[in-house]
C-alpha cells in the first residue's frame, strides 16, 4: 500500500494504491498530473487560466480545450437537469460573499465584472461541432465543483490498472476495487454538526462519494459557500448532502444541486437520474434514496 | 513535518483566518490519520480552512 498526499485545487488530495512498485509510482504521478492540468485550465482565481481568458471575451465564440469544453458542457447538463439549482454562473455571488481569495497567493481576486444580476447558465452557448463556448453576456463562471470531480475521475482512470485504490480530494472520494481487507470500501459520512463524528457509513466499490455541506468554508457573514442560484441567498434547509455515483464529477455536482433543492426535491432528482444519496437537514432529519444501502 | 517531500504530520504555524483557531486545530491530525477504526475513508464537505491550506502549501514548498 502506497499513499501520496499533495496540496492542489485549494485542498489536500490523498491517493492510496495497492503496491509501491515503479508502475504504482508512475500511475500516481499521472493521476496527480491531472489535478494540476485541470486546475490550470478551470480555476477562476488566475487570470491566465483558460477559464478566465474565456470570461474576458464575452460575446465571442471562443475555441475551447477538450477539458474546458467538457467541464462547461457537463455543468450545463446538470444545470438543466436540476432546474438551475446547480448553476456554474454563480461566480459573481461567490465573490460578493467573500469567496474570492486565491489559495496560493492569498490575493483577493476580483473579476472586474460589475453588474451580473439576472445572469444564469442559459447565458452560455456551446457549439458542439466547432467546440467553442460563447458567453452571451459578461459573467463569472465557477467550475470549482465540476473541475475537482473531473480531476478525480481522470485520476481514477489512470489508477484503474492497479484495480484497488482510493482517492480523497478534500472529502470528495472515488473508491476503486476493494479495500486492503478485500471487501468493498467502508466510507464514513461526516456528521455535519459534530466534528470528528460520522453520521452514517456505506460500503462501495468503483464509485464516487461526494458531500456538500454547510459546515466548511463559511463566508465572513456566516452564509454557507453553496449558493442557491435561484434565490440569491444561501441554501436554507440542508446541513449535508451526499451522493454516490459512477463518477465524481456527477456526484459532486449533484451533491451541490441536492443541497440547494432541499430534501424532497433533492431525493427526487437523485432517483430520477439513477444515483444514490443521503440528505441530512439542519434538524438532523435524514432522507435517502431507495437503493442507498445497496450502492456497493 | 515533511518526509521525502510528503507530509508526515502538520501543525498550524500561524492562524490567519476568519475561522476560529479551535476549528483549524482540529484539522491537522486528519492529514496524517483520517481513518476512524470503523471506516476506510470519510466523505465530507470540502476540508479546506484556508489558513491550514496555506500552511500545508508553505510546508511543501520548504521541503522542495
Amino acid at each position: 500500500m502506497s499513499v501520496r498526499t499533495e496540496a492542489v485545487m485549494g485542498t489536500l488530495v490523498s491517493i492510496r494504491v495497492a503496491g509501491s512498485d515503479a508502475a504504482a509510482e508512475a500511475a500516481l504521478d499521472r493521476a496527480f498530473g491531472w489535478f494540476d492540468e485541470i486546475e490550470a485550465r478551470c480555476t477562476r482565481f488566475d487570470e491566465r487560466s483558460e477559464l478566465r481568458r474565456l470570461t474576458a471575451q464575452a460575446g465571442t465564440a471562443v475555441p475551447a480545450s477538450a477539458i474546458l469544453y467538457e467541464a462547461v458542457h457537463f455543468a450545463l447538463l446538470v444545470a438543466e437537469e436540476s432546474g438551475g439549482a446547480f448553476d456554474p454562473t454563480v461566480g459573481h455571488r461567490m465573490e460578493a460573499l467573500g469567496f474570492n481569495r486565491e489559495h496560493r497567493s492569498r490575493k483577493i481576486v476580483a473579476s472586474g465584472i460589475a453588474n451580473t444580476s439576472g445572469v444564469s447558465y442559459r447565458d452560455i452557448e456551446l457549439d458542439p461541432g466547432r467546440k467553442t463556448i460563447r458567453l452571451r453576456r459578461p459573467l463569472v463562471l465557477d467550475l470549482g465543483a465540476v473541475a475537482k470531480g473531473l480531476a478525480v475521475d481522470a485520476a481514477a482512470r489512470e489508477l484503474e490498472p492497479l484495480r484497488d485504490f482510493s482517492i480523497d480530494a478534500g472529502g470528495d472520494l472515488y473508491l476503486g476495487g476493494m479495500n486492503p481487507e478485500g471487501a468493498p470500501w467502508r466510507v464514513g459520512i461526516a456528521h455535519p454538526r459534530i466534528a470528528g463524528e460520522l453520521i452514517d457509513s456505506l460500503r462501495v466499490t468503483n464509485k464516487a462519494v461526494c458531500t456538500s455541506g454547510d459546515y466548511e468554508r463559511r463566508a465572513a457573514n456566516g452564509a454557507p459557500h453553496i449558493i442557491d442560484p435561484r434565490a440569491n441567498a444561501g441554501a436554507g434547509m440542508v446541513a449535508s448532502a451526499t451522493v454516490v455515483a459512477p463518477t465524481a464529477m456527477l456526484a459532486d455536482a449533484l451533491a451541490t444541486a441536492a443541497f440547494v433543492l432541499g430534501p424532497a426535491d433533492g431525493i427526487d432528482l437523485l432517483q430520477r437520474l439513477g444515483v444514490e444519496g443521503l440528505i441530512v437537514t439542519r434538524e438532523l432529519v435524514r432522507y435517502e434514496t431507495r437503493g442507498l444501502r445497496h450502492a456497493a | 513535518m515533511i518526509e521525502g517531500g510528503r507530509i508526515a504530520s502538520a501543525r498550524i504555524a500561524d492562524c490567519e483566518t476568519r475561522y476560529s483557531c479551535d476549528v483549524i486545530d482540529k484539522l491537522p491530525p486528519q492529514v496524517a490519520e483520517r481513518q476512524s477504526p470503523d471506516v476506510d475513508t470519510i466523505s465530507r464537505a470540502t476540508q479546506s480552512s484556508d489558513a491550514f491550506y496555506y500552511a500545508v502549501v508553505d510546508a511543501l514548498a520548504k521541503a522542495k
